[in-house]
């Protein structure tokens, strides 16, 4: 019975409900991973181990991209992946608020799901208005999108390149979905700046800055900026 | 591979379960939601093939755009990602 229970806290009709965007953006998204995956030589099998363990949709595009190359070294491939995916500490110390009182086995599970786009579902449902996010509804989304991506990368090595995907349209999906968890969020009007800010900044930033670290320096320093604005604002 | 993209995920939750919190740590995170989303639109919008591109015929620019309208109009998710891939793909063919 307890089993039951627990299953039903993870999976249900809310969690599905925040998930299906996130879908939406692997499927076509882990397919054309694992037909470029194929293509590096990757078999099903390994694909499907890789998207378990690596779980990391840039950084595996990454490192396939580095693998089919064939000039780069193991270690290269394996310090640029650590790069690429140091913005998930930025995401995971966010979260940690909500996840106090929890086991180490549970964070140990819910930290492997732990993406750009789970980050972003997770944050808004846990700081939404009507406040019925829990711990295990995060877990349950991390563990579906997490699945979906599995599914969908191994598909693709399996199929190869059959479907024609329009790349440009299908990471669109995702894009449209961060702009729209983003001004969910607009909260007050300093909160609209600093965003604005923190983009203007990734831009500055990514001219000097490779694999993805623009977007972690530029949170950085906008949410500082945005914490000295506002106490000069209440002193004033 | 595993490893390196394992353990910034992780590590995070286990330490500040032990350290306490600061009131200006705490004021700080509120500010780190939006200043993330800024950063990957403006990136997934503005950065094309790892150049910038400002023009007005970057299709994402258009499309993004009546996303945030519906986006702030609906409060709707569904309605704002339907509305940006439709328009995406009008704009990308037939202009």
């Amino acid at each position: 019975m307890k089993k039951v229970f627990i299953i039903s806290r993870i999976f249900n009709r809310a969690v599905m409900k925040a998930v299906w965007p996130i879908w939406l953006g692997y499927l076509p998204l882990g397919f054309a991973g694992g037909v470029l995956a194929q293509k590096v030589g990757l078999t099903p099998w390994e694909t499907g181990v890789m998207s378990l363990l690596v779980f990391a949709g840039s950084g595996q595009f990454i490192a396939l991209a580095m693998m089919g190359g064939g000039t780069a070294s193991i270690t290269s491939i394996v310090m640029t992946t650590f790069i690429v995916n140091l913005r998930h500490l930025l995401y995971s110390s966010t979260l940690a608020t909500y996840l106090m009182e929890k086991s180490k086995k549970y964070l140990g599970v819910f930290a492997q799901g732990i993406t750009d786009e789970t980050f972003a579902v997770n944050l808004n449902k846990f700081t939404a208005a009507e406040a019925d996010w829990d711990a295990d509804k995060a877990l349950g989304v991390n563990v579906l999108a997490h699945a979906c991506w599995i599914f969908s990368n191994v598909l693709g090595n399996i199929t190869g390149n059959i479907l024609v995907i329009d790349m440009a349209v299908v990471s669109y999906t995702l894009t449209a979905m961060f702009i729209g968890l983003w001004s969910f969020h607009f909260g007050h009007k300093l909160l609209i700046i600093i965003g604005i800010f923190s983009g203007v900044l990734a831009l500055l930033l990514s001219s000097v800055l490779d694999h993805k670290l623009h977007i972690v320096v530029a949170t950085l320093l906008a949410a500082t900026a945005g914490c000295l604005v506002e106490s000069w604002c209440v002193k004033k | 591979m595993c490893l390196v993209s394992y353990l910034p995920r992780v590590m995070p939750p286990f330490i500040l379960a032990k350290i306490k919190i600061s009131p200006f740590v705490e004021r700080w995170l509120q500010y780190v939601p939006t200043s993330v989303f800024g950063a990957l639109v403006f990136s997934e919008i503005f950065i094309k093939e790892g150049r910038l591109d400002f023009s007005l015929s970057n299709v994402n620019l258009l499309a993004s755009l009546l996303v945030l309208l519906v986006a702030v109009k609906t409060h709707s998710l569904a309605k704002s990602i339907v509305v940006g891939l439709a328009s995406f793909w009008l704009l990308q063919n037939f202009i």
